[in-house]
């Protein structure tokens, strides 16, 4: 070893470096690897989504197949696979929109972070609404019929909003703490219950399980049209596995541990719908399934097994998982808004932190103001909690994927950019895109033809004059600041041998 | 076999340690700044295990990534490799001189030596750790004991520690008759005491006058 041993006695200079981060002011290297990990399914909330996603995909499409999940896994894994070339090479808390600019430049970048600021903000405000509209329908069961619904939700939701903002503003210490024990409970408690009721199924009939086990891995049934819709469905249950890459700033060693964190969350979330998915389609006749509406088709189930308690057990590990999944979304938002700040193109005051936690104060109270405002006005417009959460699903969905689809398209650029392609990761990256597109493509056609179509048309045209102020703002506003995808690079302390000084 | 089944099996082999250890090796010998492509080259290895090594590397921190994304140099940790050798303590009288400034000055006290022209540390203050012993002692530039090996004629070095921001250090040289540099004694403070320095330096240059004719 007498190379690294003479380097080690007497270091070569490496100039070009700083005391601090671009990012400092972030409680830096202070999140450990598994808080890491929970901040990615916190806002995949797998135990909100776990048993909805089979019965809604069943309900649209009528197919009582495990098909679309695993579909939908495969294209997720791909982004996700592309996703970690950037996040096991640089930290950056801007995330994906940061991963866009250093492929693709500012003005994707500008459309990617618009993209990635209505995915975290609008899934903050799903996970809202859910949590009120869970909690609520939890009330209905221990004391039926308390009165003025509308109000109640109202009440809720400035409530469980202050306390997020409490929590975010204590510090990401702590809130990755309370995501990663409410994410670990109410996980565990589905998953052991669907276990349990796999087990009770297959011991009391074992043939009609053989059968039926046959049939959900059976594609002869399915079209080709209803599979792509259906896979697009569970596509937007597995978005948000990549938001640990919002805490480059402030993770323990985040390139090896973000870039885990974000297959991993893949394989938890994906991993527990098939399971519950599993146990949904087969335990229950098809038919119940489709005839469910709404948040809850257990529901019906529970109750006609003679346990309507469960319904409730799971019904509360739902709420919890929901209110983790709205401190995860918002503090991925909240990066994000700190990081283009810290760029130059959001106002300095959202880039300061708080000394003592590190916390980006500003960004923090501008979003939970904002997540908290738009579904308190949507219930008062007279919106029914389970619309504007079907509203804001569809709006947050199309946002992760116009942003994965960047990120896929930035992936090759920027290895070839720094010399580290190669022709593996190009693949990856360009069926993930290709994957990408169609399902967003074949996910918005759908439902521009129902009842949320105003809503596609929203989107819609708020990507489209993204798209047109980032290009307007490339050929006409020279002056403007570049966006450079600010990320943690290494200081003096961490360079054997660092230095100030041009490099 | 096609290619790319054999550079996953490469990584993975016990063999990836060393390929690992090589790839450290060629870090330090082609200097800081040395991309992915020249080490793949340089040791004629297939590009993609070069990559997945050089990633791992610094996952881990025994390498960094630069500012520029492409190219590399070594971690801090990388210091973690090598071994340090422990001094022998200082005599008595000398510690006596040490303590007996610790006492007086609410600061951390350093007492490092500079035989041929190497810097070692003697008696560093228990209460105020030095930031990075191993890189204080290799590095010159990164502290005021460093900088008194590196501007032989200073009568005294203050410096903001590059290391941890929000620190200082005041460091003194003492000399034997000849007026050649044999040991240094240092302060460690916060900024705004060590930019006015008169007063921390009249203690310090009171212990070093001490010190000279029981180090030099």
């Amino acid at each position: 070893m007498s190379a690294l041993e003479r380097a080690i006695a007497n270091p070569e200079p490496v100039p070009g470096l700083d005391a601090e981060s671009p990012v400092a002011g972030l409680d830096r290297r202070s999140v450990g690897a598994v808080e890491v990990l929970a901040q990615s399914v916190s806002a995949v909330a797998p135990a909100g989504a776990a048993l909805t996603v089979p019965a809604i995909i069943a309900a649209v499409t009528g197919t009582a197949s495990l098909l679309p999940m695993l579909l939908a896994a495969g294209v997720t894994l791909l982004v996700a696979s592309t996703i970690t070339q950037f996040s096991r090479r640089m930290a950056a808390p801007g995330g994906v929109s940061a991963y866009i600019a250093r492929g693709l430049g500012s003005s994707a970048a500008l459309v990617g972070g618009v993209a990635q600021l209505i995915g975290y903000g609008f899934v903050a405000m799903f996970a809202l609404v859910g949590t009120v509209y869970t909690t609520l329908s939890l009330a209905d069961f221990v004391l039926p019929a308390a009165g003025a619904p509308a109000l109640w939700a109202v009440a809720l939701m400035l409530v469980l909003g202050a306390g997020a903002l409490f929590i975010l503003v204590r510090g990401i210490r702590r809130s990755a703490r309370v995501t990663l024990i409410v994410e670990v409970v109410s996980v565990g408690v589905i998953a052991l219950l669907t276990v349990a009721l796999l087990g009770v199924l297959w011991a009391t009939d074992a043939p009609m399980m053989a059968n039926r086990t046959f049939a959900v891995f059976d594609p002869s049934g399915v079209s080709g049209a209803e599979l792509l819709v259906a896979t697009a469905l569970a596509l937007t249950a597995l978005v948000g596995f990549e938001s640990a890459s919002t805490l480059g700033g402030e993770a323990k060693r985040p390139l090896l541990a973000i870039p885990r964190a974000i297959v991993w969350t893949v394989f938890v979330s994906a991993g527990l719908y098939l399971l519950t998915g599993y146990a949904q389609l087969t335990g229950i006749d098809s038919a119940d399934l489709r005839g469910g509406d709404g948040f809850f088709p257990v529901d019906g189930v529970t109750a006609s097994l003679g346990m309507p308690w469960l319904g409730a057990v799971l019904e509360l590990s739902i709420a919890a998982s929901l209110f983790a999944c709205l401190i995860a979304s918002a503090t991925a938002m909240t990066r994000v808004l700190f990081a283009l700040a810290r760029e130059g193109l959001l106002p300095r005051a959202l880039g300061r932190t708080r000394r003592r936690s590190g916390t980006p104060v500003a960004a923090v109270a501008l979003s939970m103001t904002f997540v908290t405002a738009v579904p308190i006005v949507s219930v008062l417009l007279g919106a029914a909690l389970w619309t504007t959460m079907q509203w804001l699903l569809l709006g947050a969905a199309t946002g992760y994927l116009v942003a994965y689809f960047l990120a896929c398209v930035a992936a090759p650029v920027f290895l070839w950019r720094i010399g580290e392609s190669g022709w593996r990761s190009t693949v990856v990256a360009a069926a993930g895109a290709v994957g990408v597109a169609v399902i967003l493509v074949a996910y918005l056609v759908v439902e521009s033809t129902g009842a949320r179509a105003g809503a596609v048309w929203v989107m819609v045209g708020v990507l489209g004059a993204t798209v047109v102020l980032a290009a307007g703002r490339a050929l006409f506003a020279r002056r403007n600041p570049r966006i450079r995808g600010v990320y943690d690079v290494p200081t003096i302390a961490d360079v054997w041998g660092g230095r100030r000084g041009e490099p | 076999m096609p290619p790319a089944s054999g550079v996953e099996l490469r990584a993975r082999q016990p063999k990836a340690i060393q390929h690992a250890l090589h790839v450290l090796e060629e870090v330090a010998r082609l200097g800081p700044g040395v991309t992915a492509q020249q080490i793949s080259t340089s040791l004629g290895m297939p590009r993609a295990t070069a990559y997945r090594l050089l990633n791992l590397l610094v996952q881990e921190e025994y390498l960094v990534r630069l500012p520029d994304l492409s190219g590399f140099a070594l971690g801090s940790k990388v210091t973690q490799l090598a071994t340090l050798v422990p001094t022998a303590p200082p005599p008595r009288a000398v510690r006596r001189v040490v303590d007996d400034l610790r006492g007086r000055v609410r600061a951390g006290v350093h007492l490092v030596r500079y035989d041929g022209g190497i810097l070692q540390i003697v008696d560093a203050d228990p209460d105020f750790a030095l930031s990075d012993e191993v890189r204080i002692s290799r590095d010159p530039h990164v502290s005021a004991l460093g900088g008194l090996l590196l501007d032989a004629s200073a009568g005294f070095v203050s410096m903001s520690s590059p290391i941890v921001p929000g620190r200082a250090c005041l460091a003194v040289p003492i000399r034997d008759d000849r007026g050649a540099l044999v040991a240094g004694i240092a302060l460690a403070t916060t900024p705004a005491r060590a930019a006015e320095p008169a007063p921390l330096l009249a203690v310090l240059r009171e212990a070093a006058e001490r010190l000279e004719p029981l180090l030099a």
